[in-house]
């Protein structure tokens, strides 16, 4: 085969450009440390990466609900639980009044203890999170007691948020669900008690005993789905990390660069345009005018 | 016989020599000159005489120089220079369009959407928070942006490409009117001889022809004066010594049409730069800009629908959270025209684009150009209105099964888009009209429209998107590879045609030495020749 001069130039300057392209593309890898550089790299690993990458960010979202969540749960378990303790002191009080030994002076000394529990209930039913009411459903801007009457002011709504995809929780409870309202409410049955207290009026207090008992069950109800909540949020956030976890094993998988393979590649690239180099030189220089002096 | 013929055949033998001495310099002078055809000398015995039925020689005839050239291998590279061009073109082309798209580097406009669908999600759990309403109100404000920026970097992508496709019809013009001057001086140059032919002229002509070639769809038939004719797309451009030119016209929509004379010849060229650049810009307009817009206007269609739906903090309701799809329409018709197009029902627009057909018993059809369904049909009476997915439209005068319209709401879904909303406490995060600053439920409704399959798209946004970016990365790694087969195969055309026509210095030098023994020998000839009268003289 017949070989000009201009070809022979060219077809050691074609070989420069090949071994250089492939040189930079593994040094590209290396800077960047990932072998997906552009969408036509990999155009389906591509579609992978973005899928991976916008689970994990659907997922942090998830994690900062859940978290949220885990808050509001708490603050209401806990809220619940001093209502609780403050219950049962009531019933001790109670109790107390109910003796025949006591003097209608102490009960009228007890009376007062009730009147701070009955209060103090009462505040935690009004209580606030993030200056939100707790308990009032979606009437989170209504205190949901009247301290008067104890009527419910909120509504039945329940405030639904995403742990995942496809599972919501209610994050709430409508405070009529766990304090009752109006004569109904622990509220009147303390507001009774105090009276029965006050005026020495033995079968009322009796009775607000009786009442105690059921009002206390249904906090305690109450109190306890919160905690079965709290313990499915725990298990749902660790749930999310794994996943999190898996997925951004597999966005590396997909679109980062084997450091030690690539190092591998990159020597070679190096080595054969090294050996161009070398080979090239006498190829270019030599001609046959050179030998015709 | 005479001595006189043995200084004929010296001196035959010493001009010979030297004229081939000064090809071979040509060649060594011209060994970088691109597309440069190696030339060569031809030559012949002269007639011998015949002495006593003795055919004697009487030395060389120079007849002259000649390129040395291969017909197949010019044609050859020809036309890969013109699917080279395309590829090459191509290859540029989608290699811009995908670092818009570059979701490996980052991901500017599926993280505005994640991080406004995750606001929504704030919006859910804190309905009442006027932070987590601003913060989403921001983020809404991000996807605007995003998607205008990335439609407004796609639109320059385009109107370079048109920009180029101007400049290439100028140098196809230009080519045209070498090649037909080149003709006009080849046929002078050549007309009666038979063996020499004007070299250089046709170097030139055939640089004029590969450069032609790297542009657009040509073939090429050399006629029997040495003038080429070119036809572009079928098209004869150039006969013999007349040269036509290509024009381009750009239409009301923005699309541009190459004519010949009166002729539209756009959809014949198919390779070169011009037929690469036509067919990449058709790619990108029609499928990834339409599916960008359509993916944009699916999310805040369906976003407005639920939002108009809700409540606000402030009681607000029936408001678009962003601004509402529009329409726009194209006419591609003779006799007839769009008199009326309205929304008579928002909460039916989708986004999408519909074409109007017509038959040959007047009917009309609706076609859904995504889907490629038939929307609706019917007995088309001029002046009545077609109702179709909350559209209301009337066509004025008669149309032809050659007539068709245009109808899209997502044209402009990203260029009209904006915020409607007006300020945090507008958020319809409510369901209840008594807007509870508790209620969350249309917020979490809308927090759907994220993670659930769209109706207009058949899935959900971000599997949308995927196959988006996915098509273009397809798009551009096919045109590389083809780019690289397309050169490849060039260079190895090119390298068959230096095989035969280009200069080899070795070549040359055992040329030089090899003309300049033989002008020696001549010479030496010559010298016997007078020494032999010589010696006769002295007799």
């Amino acid at each position: 085969m017949r070989i000009s001069s201009g070809e022979l130039f060219d077809k050691i300057k074609t070989a420069f450009q090949k071994n250089m392209s492939e040189y930079v593309k593994y040094q590209d890898m290396l800077s960047t440390g990932r072998k997906i550089n552009n969408p036509s790299d990999d155009p389906v690993g591509i579609s992978k990466v973005i899928d991976y990458r916008v689970n994990i960010q659907n997922i942090e979202q998830y994690k900062n609900n859940i978290n949220e969540v885990k808050e509001f749960l708490n603050f209401s378990e806990n809220a619940l639980g001093a209502a609780v303790d403050n219950l049962i002191r009531a019933k001790e009080l109670a109790i107390t009044a109910a003796d025949d030994t006591i003097t209608p002076e102490q009960r009228q000394y007890l009376a007062k203890e009730v009147a701070q529990i009955k209060d103090q209930i009462l505040n935690i039913a009004n209580s606030k999170f993030k200056d939100n009411y707790v308990f009032s459903g979606f009437k989170t801007d209504t205190a949901p007691f009247d301290t008067t009457n104890f009527n419910y002011l909120g509504d039945s709504g329940k405030i639904y948020v995403f742990l995942d995809k496809n599972i919501q929780i209610s994050q709430n409870l409508p405070g009529n669900e766990i304090f009752g309202t109006g004569l109904g409410s622990v509220f009147k049955t303390l507001y009774d008690l105090q009276s029965g207290m006050e005026n020495n009026d033995k079968a009322l207090i009796n009775n607000s005993l009786g009442m105690i008992d059921s009002d206390m069950n249904r906090i305690l109800q109450a109190r306890a789905d919160f905690g079965s909540k709290l313990n499915n949020v725990e298990s749902m956030n660790s749930r999310q990390e794994e996943t999190v976890f898996g997925l951004k094993e597999l966005l590396s998988k997909v679109e980062d660069a084997d450091i030690t393979e690539t190092i591998a590649e990159l020597s070679k690239a190096q080595l054969a345009l090294q050996a161009l180099r070398q080979s090239s030189v006498p190829v270019i220089q030599q001609s046959l005018l050179d030998f015709l002096k | 016989m005479s001595l006189g013929v043995l200084f004929d055949i010296g001196k035959t033998a010493l001009f010979t020599s030297q004229k081939a001495l000064t090809i071979a310099g040509n060649n060594i002078a011209n060994v970088n000159t691109p597309n440069y055809t190696k030339q060569d000398v031809i030559l012949e015995p002269s007639m011998p005489i015949y002495v006593r039925g003795d055919a004697l020689g009487r030395g060389v005839n120079y007849l002259g120089v000649r390129r040395v050239y291969d017909r197949f291998i010019q044609a050859q590279m020809f036309k890969q220079s013109q699917n080279y061009g395309r590829s090459d073109v191509l290859s540029t082309l989608f290699g811009h369009l995908e670092q818009i798209f570059n979701e490996a580097q980052e991901a500017p406009l599926s993280s505005a959407i994640s991080d406004f669908s995750a606001a929504w999600q704030e919006v859910s759990t804190n309905p009442a928070s006027i932070p987590s309403r601003t913060l989403l109100l921001g983020k809404a404000q991000n996807v605007v942006s995003s998607a205008k920026n990335m439609e407004s970097r796609i639109l320059t992508e385009m109107n370079n490409g048109k920009k180029e496709i101007e400049d290439i019809v100028t140098r196809i013009n230009d080519l045209l009117e070498k090649i037909r001057q080149l003709n006009e001086n080849i046929i002078q140059s050549e007309a009666g001889k038979s063996v020499s032919q004007a070299n250089e002229l046709r170097d030139m002509r055939d640089s004029a022809l590969k450069e032609l070639s790297g542009l657009v769809t040509i073939s090429i038939f050399e006629d029997n004066q040495g003038a080429v004719n070119v036809t572009i797309g079928g098209m004869s451009v150039v006969r013999s010594a007349i040269a036509d030119k290509l024009s381009l016209s750009t239409d009301q929509y923005g699309e541009m049409h190459i004519y010949k004379g009166n002729i539209e010849i756009t959809n014949r060229i198919i390779t070169g730069k011009l037929g690469g650049l036509l067919d990449g810009l058709t790619t990108i307009k029609e499928e990834t800009l339409s599916q960008l817009r359509k993916m944009i206007g699916a999310i805040t269609n369906e976003i407005n629908k639920f939002h108009r739906q809700g409540y606000g903090l402030d009681g607000s309701t029936g408001n678009n959270f962003f601004t509402s799809l529009s329409l726009s329409s194209r006419d591609n018709s003779l006799n007839a025209d769009i008199t009326s197009l309205s929304i008579s029902d928002y909460n039916q627009l989708k986004p999408t684009e519909y074409t109007i057909s017509f038959d040959n018993s007047n009917n009309y059809y609706v076609t859904d150009k995504f889907t490629n369904n038939i929307v609706t049909s019917g007995n088309f009476v001029s002046g009545n209105p077609i109702v179709f997915d909350g559209l209301n439209l009337t066509i004025t005068g008669t149309v032809t099964s050659l007539d068709s319209f245009k109808i899209s709401t997502i044209e402009d879904s990203i260029s009209h888009l904006d915020l409607a909303i007006t300020g945090p406490k507008d958020v319809a995060a409510a369901v209840d009209s008594n807007a509870l600053p508790g209620d969350n439920r249309n917020a979490i409704s809308i927090s759907k429209v994220f993670s659930e399959p769209l109706s207009s798209l058949n899935m959900t946004y971000s599997d949308y998107y995927r196959n988006i970016v996915t098509s273009i990365g397809t798009l551009a790694s096919n045109a590389n590879d083809a780019n690289n087969f397309d050169l490849n195969l060039l260079r190895e055309i090119e390298n068959s045609r230096e095989g035969v026509s280009g200069v080899s210095l070795d070549e040359e030098a055992v040329n030089i030495i090899r003309y300049q023994r033989g002008f020696e020998a001549a010479a030496k000839m010559i010298t016997v020749a007078d020494e032999l009268l010589q010696t006769l003289l002295r007799m």
